[in-house]
């Protein structure tokens, strides 16, 4: 984020902005979800604080991008604040702290340090049928394009498609995964919807 | 969940929703708990995938970073509606999910034979499972049947995708091929491919939409109409039409055994041994 860049950002162009929300998608996610506990209100949140960035954009100092971190921070904070408090809500009690909002947060699943969620994936993916087992280990866990995973396995668009919806459904209905996710929201008898 | 979106719902979190069908699923899910919490458990499985719950899962950043930046081309539709809007919006949208809570799609058929992956709504489907009126059917692998209204047998062939509307007496072929079964005076039947329009009252026939532009419909018994948007062509029992950039030939007889359906495939005998016990069954639930 050199001078010319956030100059360009200032003055409203498009791309400028794309990269600066590329760039900035993953911290204000990590900052919704410490305060919201629902992914589709997590989401929300984000497109708000970035509604409002771009507002705001011609606050931003070329001169000095050191601060942009910053700003983007306290806005992101602000409007987040504002958010819970117009759904009767108050902000978590600890704020994130300043290592959590630098962090890149793109670990890799052989990084992730749940030994547990990777224990039951482990028994979902033994499950699976060799091709199913393929395209959900590319796709849904090492996270790659999903074109280039269809090359990769040689499927066609219709294929690659089914499998995906195939193998979300299959997640859905995987016991030990309901049983993981019904302990985090306290409900332990979570039903398969 | 019936009438609920959750084809849609799932799409969205896979990434393979358009964006103008993205925008009114948001606005449904910001008004509908249990959807909302389809969506949500959707996305925390993906997330899990990914190894941590804190992970972003398969397309999450994409989607956040595809939605925000939007913004720049004062695309509104994706900005979260005003507060002053708001209200109004949960109040029509809670009391249309009510009303389609109170009010069940009702069922126009049932899967007779279901081929290696065969999906309603993008769900997987099953032998015996209820076809919804309006469900998208996607026969992705296998040949797969369904049985409508009791008088109207539909075999999809593998790669076919068709859309089951009315009271399962009319079907959108979207892409691939079908070969319909109609009982004798079970009642106006129409089969949409494209702006091709084939209507029948009961007889055997095949339409196979190879593109957008081109659709073949072959007869096997009985008779059928063709409407290419201009005029009406009649086709019998062993002919055939193509109807290209709608426009449809004159009827042409095809010698016995040899119409489109298994000349496709160049393997008349093997495609028929192995769609045998389908036909059969198809045949005799519409009685034919």
């Amino acid at each position: 984020l050199d001078s010319s860049f956030l100059r360009a950002l200032r003055g409203g162009d498009a791309e400028a902005f794309t990269a600066f929300v590329r760039a900035y998608a993953p911290r204000v996610r990590r900052l919704a979800m410490h305060h919201f506990r629902s992914p589709f209100e997590q989401e929300d949140a984000v497109q708000e604080v970035f509604l409002l960035l771009h507002r705001q954009k011609t606050a931003i100092d070329p001169l000095r991008p050191d601060d942009v971190p910053g700003f983007v921070l306290t806005l992101a904070r602000r409007r987040i604040y504002d958010l819970l408090r117009s759904k009767g809500r108050e902000p978590a009690k600890e704020e994130l702290s300043d290592e959590a909002w630098v962090s890149d947060g793109s670990a890799p699943f052989e990084q992730a340090a749940n030994t547990e969620l990777a224990e039951l994936l482990a028994r979902f993916e033994e499950k699976l049928s060799p091709k199913h087992r393929d395209y959900f280990r590319k796709v849904f866990v090492e996270g790659k394009d999903f074109d280039e995973a269809r090359d990769l396995l040689g499927l066609k668009a219709l294929r690659a498609r089914y499998l995906k919806a195939v193998l979300l459904e299959k997640l859905r209905h995987h016991g030990p995964l309901l049983e993981y996710l019904g302990k985090r929201d306290g409900n332990p008898n979570r039903e398969r919807s | 969940m019936s009438g609920h979106p959750l084809e849609d719902i799932d799409r969205l979190i896979l990434g393979t929703l358009g964006e103008g069908a993205a925008v009114k699923t948001r606005q449904h899910l910001a008004a509908c708990t249990p959807c909302q919490k389809r969506f949500d458990d959707g996305v925390l499985m993906l997330r899990a995938a990914r190894g941590g719950l804190e992970q972003p899962g398969l397309g999450e950043l994409d989607r956040i970073v595809a939605r925000a930046t939007a913004i720049t081309e004062g695309n509104v539709a994706y900005q979260p509606l005003s507060r002053r809007v708001w209200g109004v919006a949960l109040f029509a949208a809670a009391a249309g999910a009510l009303l389609v809570l109170l009010w069940p799609t009702p069922t126009v058929g049932k899967v007779l034979t279901a081929g290696a992956e065969l999906t309603i709504d993008g769900q997987p489907a099953a032998v015996d499972q209820p076809v919804p009126r309006g469900a998208k059917v996607i026969a992705a692998k296998g040949d797969s049947a369904l049985l409508l209204d009791g008088q109207r047998g539909v075999l999809l062939r593998e790669g076919a995708i068709a859309r089951v509307e009315g009271a399962g007496d009319r079907v959108s072929l979207e892409q691939g091929r079908a070969r319909f079964s109609v009982k004798p005076n079970a009642g106006r039947f129409l089969v949409l491919a494209g702006k091709t329009e084939v209507e029948v009252k009961g007889t055997v026939f095949v339409v196979d939409r190879k593109t957008n532009e081109e659709t073949l419909v072959a007869v096997h018994r009985g008779e059928v109409e063709v409407r290419d948007g201009q005029k009406a062509v009649a086709v019998k029992g062993g002919q055939e039409t193509t109807v290209k950039a709608q426009v449809a030939s004159p009827a042409v007889e095809v010698r016995p055994g040899s119409l489109a359906e298994d000349r496709g495939d160049g393997l008349l005998d093997m495609i028929l041994r192995a769609l045998r016990k389908v036909l059969t069954a198809i045949d005799e639930a519409v009685g034919g």
